[in-house]
């Protein structure tokens, strides 16, 4: 069986899961689970040496068991965002304690990673009673009571969006993003001693419009989500920012090396 | 002596200094630039600096810059366009 095969299979099975999660959360992370510890010696983890060098203090055992831990979490996201493409369903998986993003003061830039169950913003989101701005590309389904605005694929489309979330911002209002969508004008900053290329587009807008950007991550506890939510970070020079945000990510990962994401490194240079 | 200058021409000249202050190439308006798109292939802008300008129009003529459709091509004319009409609003 080659290799494509075999991912065409996982997705049908995570799929497959996913449609039986929408009605047995619980049973579909559970069976997800027992997928991601029947395939594990079968896949080829990340080699200690693929790891940013700060994590080179772990034993071979605890690299091993994030590893295994991050192969499951991996499983567990791509099947609620199999589940949410293919279902349009909201995501399933219950919010540890019903939180929202009411806590962050306007005016803010809330942006996240591409790490962790990232489809289940739209759950915090649902659950936030003042209306966010939310990019689009962030998150493709309905949500009831938020604006949304479309980030499009060419620059033309991308400015509207800018100038949208830069007025909204100037009102006093909240936006919703990403740092690391899959096209954007980009800013470095030092990540685990490499240059991690986030997108320019948060800190510009903290820049005209003197909001604070406030970082936050879904992250999976037992078979519920938590929303992490970062120190503010205020307005400075853009360059400032970026470095700021990348610490943080880098303090958070350090902390949960099971947390670290694919996505995260491959936009590591 | 030179002619006057009507309403419409000198919002032109202002939305284009404005333009220029973004584009570093950009010279005295050219023949044709109306048509002339603001980002890659015309005026070499990108989303953020297209924003920005969008944003400055705003604040140097106290207007909202509305009616851009998301997919639109944004060239010099439309924008002067936007802003002609949202003075005579």
């Amino acid at each position: 069986m080659t290799r494509r095969t075999v991912r065409r299979l996982g997705r049908r099975l995570l799929q497959v899961i996913g449609g039986l999660a929408r009605s047995f959360p619980t049973a579909g992370l559970f069976l997800v689970d027992a997928v991601a510890l029947l395939s594990f010696p079968a896949i080829r983890p990340r080699s200690r040496h693929e790891l940013p060098e700060a994590f080179a203090n772990l034993s071979r055992a605890e690299v091993r068991a994030a590893l295994r831990r991050e192969w499951a979490y991996k499983l567990r996201n791509l099947m609620m965002y199999h589940a949410v493409q293919r279902f349009g369903a909201e995501p399933f998986a219950d919010l540890t304690g019903g939180q929202s993003l009411d806590h962050v003061p306007a005016p803010a830039i809330m942006a996240t990673f591409h790490s962790g169950p990232t489809a289940a913003f739209a759950r915090v989101l649902q659950q936030t009673r003042d209306p966010v701005l939310v990019f689009r590309r962030t998150l493709r389904y309905r949500l009831s009571h938020h604006p949304l605005v479309a980030t499009g694929d060419t620059d033309d489309q991308r400015a509207l969006a800018m100038h949208q979330g830069a007025r909204h911002l100037q009102r006093g209002g909240r936006v919703f993003m990403m740092f690391d969508p899959a096209t954007a004008a980009r800013i470095e900053a030092p990540f685990f001693g490499r240059p991690l290329e986030l997108a320019r587009g948060p800190f510009v807008l903290s820049r005209l419009s003197r909001a604070t950007i406030v970082p936050v991550i879904t992250r999976w506890r037992g078979y519920k989500i938590e929303v992490v939510t970062g120190q503010p970070i205020h307005v400075a020079d853009e360059k400032v920012m970026a470095v700021a945000v990348a610490r943080w990510l880098e303090a958070y990962y350090l902390e949960n090396p099971s947390e670290i994401g694919d996505r995260t490194l491959d936009l590591q240079k | 002596m030179a002619p006057e200058m009507t309403d419409t021409q000198q919002t032109r000249a202002r939305v284009w200094d404005i333009v220029r202050q973004r584009a570093s190439s950009a010279g005295a308006i050219p023949a044709g630039a109306d048509s002339m798109a603001l980002g890659a292939e015309g005026l070499g802008l990108d989303s953020i600096a297209i924003a920005e300008v969008l944003l400055d129009l705003e604040e140097v003529f106290d207007v909202e810059v509305r009616g851009l459709m998301s997919g639109e091509a944004l060239t010099f004319g439309r924008l002067t366009e936007l802003v002609i009409d949202a003075r005579t609003r």
